[in-house]
């Protein structure tokens, strides 16, 4: 397997971050959705949050979820409908390196929404902190990145779809399923249960190891996939 | 060495074979043309030919290089232009082209002289998505020339392209073959294969049903149209 050259990433991510800035069609509606949702979930279920915050983590993840099932798809998907997935595939860049360079700008999409919603689910909900706020956005931050490598994955697999952009969210989910679970679990020890980096090591180490195995599996996959 | 060369090329897409044991070769800094109706193999041989798609057997050799084995040598040296420019449309043409200039690792200098080739530096940093459709094919040569490939692949390059659009996209095509550039191209103009290239074949049910020089076979019926409807079966059908 050919290495992955940094430049090479980076340049696809300078593309990718210049062609959204001009139209901020992505970023737009994910900021929106992820608003919106947090602002209907504190009406609707406020209240129980106070009296059990654990529900308020699980109800963060689920917007950041759905956010993430609405946006980062698209960064394949736009190519292959555009074309331009053949115009990378020409190059000489690497599928590592085409991979890579989706999943940084999706990641990049991602801490952009993340670094808004966070504090605002906290002021809405009015969420009692007992841990870090640096680690919590931390392990947030841990978790979105295997999100945005699942879901980078998953898209170049059903890019010759026909409903690929229905059919996306419904591989999605139980394939992050795990990721989900340990995220929600270390999330709420930092911020219900106070704890510190060492007692949530454990959820870190398999999320970090899922990301790797699962970014293995769409490197190794990813020519084929694209083969009509 | 031929710069293209297949042996027995097969591929299916399930149970459709699409291409049936295709042999041909194609010299170095030669215009080759394959014709044939819509349906008969051609853009799929293309895209074999860059790498895009896998055959399910034979050999499809690029300079010397195996297309399948050898995909990232192959894709160093040839250029492609098909119908879609393959070009970002919220980008403006100078960003395409240093984008596509960094990612071949050639010098962003070479964005600027393609510009100047294909005269759209006065529109350099306009977005793609103002282009006219002949602006777009123009940048689309650019781009595929940005790393001076010695094999130009051309799928249907013309399509969409006015009179005047295409009088331009010709004399470029021109040039790049007086500079030793090897083309192989698709095309339904027999118009377009005369004016261009020197020999070609005709791609029916994807079999080559002939093959020759393009004076040859207009010569055996008359006009390079007949002998297409000809090879096709298709004369007397309209």
């Amino acid at each position: 397997m050919r290495k992955v050259r940094p430049s090479a990433v980076v340049n696809l991510v300078r593309k990718e971050l210049r062609a959204e800035l001009r139209t901020k069609h992505t970023v737009n509606f994910m900021l929106l959705f992820s608003g919106l949702a947090v602002a209907f979930f504190s009406r609707i279920s406020g209240s129980y949050v106070a009296g059990a915050p654990e529900i308020g983590v699980g109800l963060l993840w689920l917007v950041f979820l759905f956010t993430g099932m609405l946006g980062l798809g698209r960064a394949f998907v736009k190519e292959k409908e555009l074309g331009t997935l053949d115009g990378l595939r020409l190059t000489p860049m690497s599928s590592a390196e085409i991979l890579a360079g989706k999943a940084v700008y999706n990641l990049l999409l991602m801490l952009g929404v993340q670094s808004i919603i966070f504090p605002l689910f906290i002021v809405f909900f009015d969420f009692p902190i007992r841990g870090s706020v640096l680690l919590a956005f931390g392990v947030l931050t841990l978790g979105n990145a295997c999100f945005v490598i699942v879901s980078s994955a998953l898209a170049t697999l059903v890019l010759n779809a026909r409903a690929r952009e229905l059919l996306l969210p419904v591989i999605l989910l139980p394939v992050l399923f795990p990721v989900i679970v340990l995220s929600v679990s270390a999330l709420k020890g930092v911020l219900v249960d106070g704890e510190g980096f060492l007692n949530i090591l454990g959820e870190i180490k398999i999320i970090l190891a899922y990301a790797v195995v699962m970014s293995t599996i769409a490197i190794l996959t990813f020519d084929f996939a694209l083969e009509e | 060495m031929h710069a293209v060369e297949l042996r027995d090329v097969e591929k299916s897409f399930g149970r459709h074979r699409v291409l049936r044991g295709v042999t041909l070769s194609v010299e170095r800094g030669e215009a080759f043309v394959l014709l044939g109706p819509n349906g008969a193999g051609k853009t799929t041989l293309i895209r074999i030919v860059a790498t895009l798609l896998r055959q399910d057997s034979g050999e499809v050799r690029v300079l010397g290089y195996d297309a399948r084995k050898e995909a990232q040598e192959v894709r160093r040296r040839i250029g492609v232009v098909s119908h879609n420019p393959l070009l970002y449309e919220e980008l403006t043409a100078r960003e395409n082209l240093e984008f596509y200039a960094r990612a071949f690792g050639v010098p962003i200098r070479r964005a600027e002289e393609m510009l100047e080739r294909v005269e759209l530096e006065e529109r350099a940093d306009d977005q793609v998505s103002t282009f006219s459709r002949g602006m777009k094919q123009r940048l689309s040569i650019a781009r595929a020339l940005l790393h001076s490939p010695q094999v130009l692949l051309l799928d249907e390059p013309t399509t969409g392209l006015d009179i005047r659009g295409r009088r331009d996209f010709y004399a470029l095509l021109e040039r790049l073959l007086e500079e030793g550039v090897t083309l192989l191209m698709t095309t339904h103009h027999p118009e377009e294969a005369e004016r261009l290239c020197s020999r070609g074949a005709v791609l029916h049910s994807g079999r080559v049903v002939a093959e020759g020089r393009i004076q040859e076979l207009k010569a055996s019926v008359g006009s390079l149209e007949e002998a297409y409807l000809r090879a096709t079966g298709e004369e007397g059908e309209t």
